[in-house]
């Protein structure tokens, strides 16, 4: 299955209480292109960025990475098979430099652990230093190598959300989840990572994101899902979903 | 009959117990505080309740009310000199309002132990009611009576504090959501100095109580701490009843287990229970609602 | 002069055994969990190697290897149950774990004085306290640039954010509480050598509370800060007491509480250093509230 689709959702449901946030959610991400999923407040967005990156269970429906079952994995589960994540209220970690937090990000491709990892044997310092070196390579693709050293709090906001998006690459992630990248953005910033997420997908990463931002859309994505109501109303290339009647209604209500 | 006199018997414990674990519920549920000084508001309360009786030759009654009172001030001193300057820093201060209680304890603790001498203090006889009703072959003391009274009362009251009005449902929200608790109309700093002052009011009562059956030192506080403490995890401290409820329960439990089992068995059950609880409903036996979320 | 040879001696010595317990506390902190469960795993240690150094005339070392197995083993059952449990719960139930430890102490009278306590028929020596507590330093030190310091870091900042990236937060924080065991038990081991005669209060709360006061004083955030605050709240009291004497716990509280309000960070505090290097401060991203995710794992 080499050529299956980057990722399946099939029927996904969630419910909070009795209220029903995902009816039945059905989205094909191929691989290798952006993929955007729009809809107004409220339309389960990022519930279902939650659930595929299993920091939330999901109430019925299963989810295909590659090809491969992986519902109701945890979060570090998902993470190990190559799934990477943003969060839409910047999660930076406290006190870490932007090097640090980047290398925190390639966790999971540290393989010298335990007690040899402890012990300081070269096998262990070699990996940290590759590692510490294709981190600071990864600031450079997002243009904050001249900030490695600087405490990651310190940063302007755009340059928190390349930060958080350099943790997440540097993983090398098979699939990246991008919780509105723009949000809470001048036009300048936005645009700046919108070139960013261009770039990403020639360089054959996958990427689902969830975006407000309509015009971002149409500039960076292959194609959009609209959520609205925990349901896919329209799933097209962004400039035919945005004609579709129903799309227009829910977003402009008429 | 002896099981319904030592019934009656734990019961009596049981409400020092609970009134303790009621004033320690309130805190920990709305605030989010470990508040390991809370065992000194006791000691104080007791320590002023008998120099009222032993000194200024004040009534019982009065002791009463001044060992609540003292148990009010302190708990609302604590909490502007511990609590306080963490808050105004928000953020989870779980840390450091159990480093800053705990240096509150220790620096009471000590100042008790210098005030009294470290000497055994206890209420003249005479002071305290001294009545014992007799009642189908049961012997109950006017004191147990007292306590028991007061307790469901002090309980009752606090809890209609809380649900009822709005006072109480600014306090509930204080400790979630600072800026709900200011859509209620009600200033988050008087709601927090209300909780701190209702939860020291209980403290300081639990102290007289405790102390007026037996000679006590200033150590009474440490001792109500732990069986305080176990008795709040056992009735859950989402609802001020569940802590009640948990204060009687012990005491039953440990005079009960005193008589019939063994007396150095008494705390190895007592917290063997809080352990099990602990894990197998770590919010508490009865069933209730978080109070801060509600 | 002598005699306060000897007095500095002592400080020393109940310092560096300290230390030994504030990096317990510190282990379990460095994964994000308050506990004050270090007591009971140095009272495990304490009372399992003194039994066995007077029944079968076990000799330090061997004393301290116990210790540690036995603090090691109560913190793996103990963490399995109780890790669980959410921030403030943990706390509350390692509490309960010392009240808990005490009872069983008091009704295990034939294999530890039960009550009236027992004798420690081995001494502990400077020389040995200096070696234990450099060995378990040398340990943290390079936890701490491993590939498990990173995790626990992450772990402790942001669950949610740790297993997004691939970290085992449970396993982590198990890791860390099984360690923490480990160090407490053999700081319980010290301790009892130092004292030369341990009952049920020799591990209870007030040791517990010195011991996360060491923790906190020291600083939090980085491992030499729990051996700084060893030095300064359990070494310079026994040093201090001869000339003060009544009233001392008052300072101690006051000392504490200015720490806590002025110095958040401890004595010790890399991130504050790091924002003071970092002076030249642009504005800082405003304080979004973090959602509340849950992790599964």
């Amino acid at each position: 299955m080499t050529d299956a689709d980057a990722l399946v959702v099939d029927g996904l449901a969630k419910r909070f209480g009795g209220l029903s946030v995902l009816r039945s959610v059905d989205l094909t991400v191929p691989r290798d292109t952006v993929f955007g999923i729009a809809g107004p407040n409220g339309a389960g967005k990022t519930t279902l960025l939650n659930i595929i990156s299993g920091l939330l269970p999901s109430d019925g429906g299963s989810i295909r990475l590659y090809g491969d079952a992986c519902h109701r994995l945890p979060a570090q589960a998902l993470a190990r098979l190559g799934v990477a994540r943003t969060f839409q209220n910047i999660r930076l970690l406290r006190g870490l430099t932007v090097a640090e937090q980047v290398l925190a990000g390639a966790y999971r491709r540290r393989r010298v652990g335990g007690f040899r990892g402890s012990a300081g044997t070269p096998r262990a310092r070699a990996e940290v230093r590759e590692l510490r070196d294709q981190a600071l390579e990864t600031l450079e693709a997002v243009g904050l190598r001249d900030a490695a050293d600087r405490l990651a709090e310190t940063l302007p906001y755009g340059d928190q959300r390349r930060l958080e998006i350099a943790r997440a690459l540097v993983s090398r992630p098979r699939l990246l989840l991008l919780d509105e990248p723009t949000a809470g953005m001048n036009a300048a910033d936005w645009t700046g990572i919108g070139e960013l997420v261009t770039g990403l997908r020639e360089s054959g990463t996958t990427i689902v994101v969830v975006e407000h931002n309509m015009r971002l859309i149409q500039a960076i994505c292959d194609r959009v899902a609209v959520l609205a109501s925990g349901e896919v109303i329209a799933c097209d290339e962004p400039d035919l979903c945005l004609r579709r009647p129903e799309v227009r209604k829910a977003y402009f209500g008429k | 009959m002896l099981l319904v006199q030592q019934l009656i018997n734990g019961l009596a414990l049981g409400a020092v117990y609970a009134l303790f674990a009621v004033g320690f519920g309130v805190v920990f549920s709305t605030m989010r505080i470990l508040n390991l000084a809370q065992g000194m508001y006791a000691t104080w309360g007791a320590i002023f309740a008998y120099w009222a009786v032993a000194h200024a030759g004040l009534p019982f009654p009065v002791a009463c009310l001044v060992g609540t009172a003292i148990g009010a001030m302190a708990a609302v001193a604590v909490d502007q000199v511990a609590f306080q300057p963490l808050r105004s820093r928000g953020g989870e201060q779980l840390l450091g309002t159990i480093i800053t209680s705990v240096a509150l304890w220790i620096s009471l603790r000590e100042a008790a132990s210098l005030a009294t001498g470290a000497a055994p203090l206890g209420f003249p006889p005479g002071t305290v009611p001294g009545g014992l009703i007799r009642f189908a072959g049961l012997r109950v003391l006017a004191t147990q009576v007292i306590a028991i009274v007061c307790a469901i009362v002090v309980t009752a009251a606090i809890h209609v504090i809380l649900r009822h009005t709005r006072l109480g449902a600014a306090i509930r929200a204080v400790g979630h959501d600072r800026g709900a608790a200011m859509l209620g109309g009600v200033n988050p700093r008087v709601a927090i100095l209300t909780a701190a002052a209702l939860a020291g009011a209980a403290t300081g009562l639990a102290g007289v109580f405790y102390a007026d059956g037996q000679t006590f030192t200033f150590s009474l506080g440490d001792g109500l701490l732990l069986q305080g403490f176990a008795a709040v995890v056992i009735g859950g401290m989402g609802d001020v009843r569940g802590a009640a409820f948990g204060g009687f329960a012990i005491g039953v439990v440990q005079v009960l287990s005193a008589q019939y089992i063994s007396n150095s068995f008494q705390d190895a059950i007592t917290f063997g229970l809080l352990l099990v609880v602990l894990v197998v409903r770590p919010r508490g036996l009865l069933k209730t609602v978080e109070l801060g979320r509600a | 002069m002598g005699q306060q040879l000897t007095l500095l001696v002592s400080a020393a010595e109940f310092a560096l055994a300290g230390a030994v317990l504030a990096l317990s506390t510190y282990m379990t902190l460095w994964a994000g969990l308050l506990s004050f469960a270090t007591v009971s795993f140095a009272a495990v240690g304490a009372f399992t190697a003194t039994h066995l150094m007077t029944s079968a005339g076990l000799g330090l070392w061997a004393a301290l290897l116990v210790g540690g197995l036995g603090g090691g083993v109560v913190a793996a059952v103990a963490g399995l149950l109780l890790i669980r449990l959410a921030g403030h719960w943990l706390a509350l139930a390692t509490v309960a774990l010392i009240l808990v430890t005490r009872v069983v102490v008091v009704n295990l009278g034939g294999l530890t004085g039960g009550s009236q306590g027992e004798v420690v028929p081995v001494e502990v020596h400077l020389w040995q306290l200096i070696v234990v507590l450099a060995v378990a330093c040398l340990v943290l030190a390079r936890l701490a640039r491993s590939r498990f310091g990173t995790a626990a870091v992450a772990t402790r900042e942001d669950p949610t954010v740790a297993a997004t990236m691939g970290i085992p937060v449970r396993r982590v924080q198990a890791a860390a509480f099984v360690i923490s065991g480990v160090l407490g038990g053999v700081g319980g081991v010290l301790q009892a050598g130092l004292l030369r005669y341990i009952d049920p209060d020799s591990f209870y709360i007030d040791l517990a509370v010195t011991v996360i006061a060491c923790v906190v004083l020291g600083g939090a955030y980085h491992w030499f800060g729990s051996v700084i605050g060893a030095v300064v709240f359990t070494g310079l009291p026994v040093y201090v007491n001869q000339f003060i004497g009544q009233g001392q716990a008052i300072i101690d509280g006051a000392l504490l509480l200015i720490i806590m309000i002025w110095m958040p960070g401890g004595l010790v505090d890399p991130l504050r250093w790091r924002r003071l290097r970092d002076g030249r401060r642009t504005a800082p991203a405003p304080e979004t509230a973090r959602e509340p995710a849950e992790v599964r794992s």
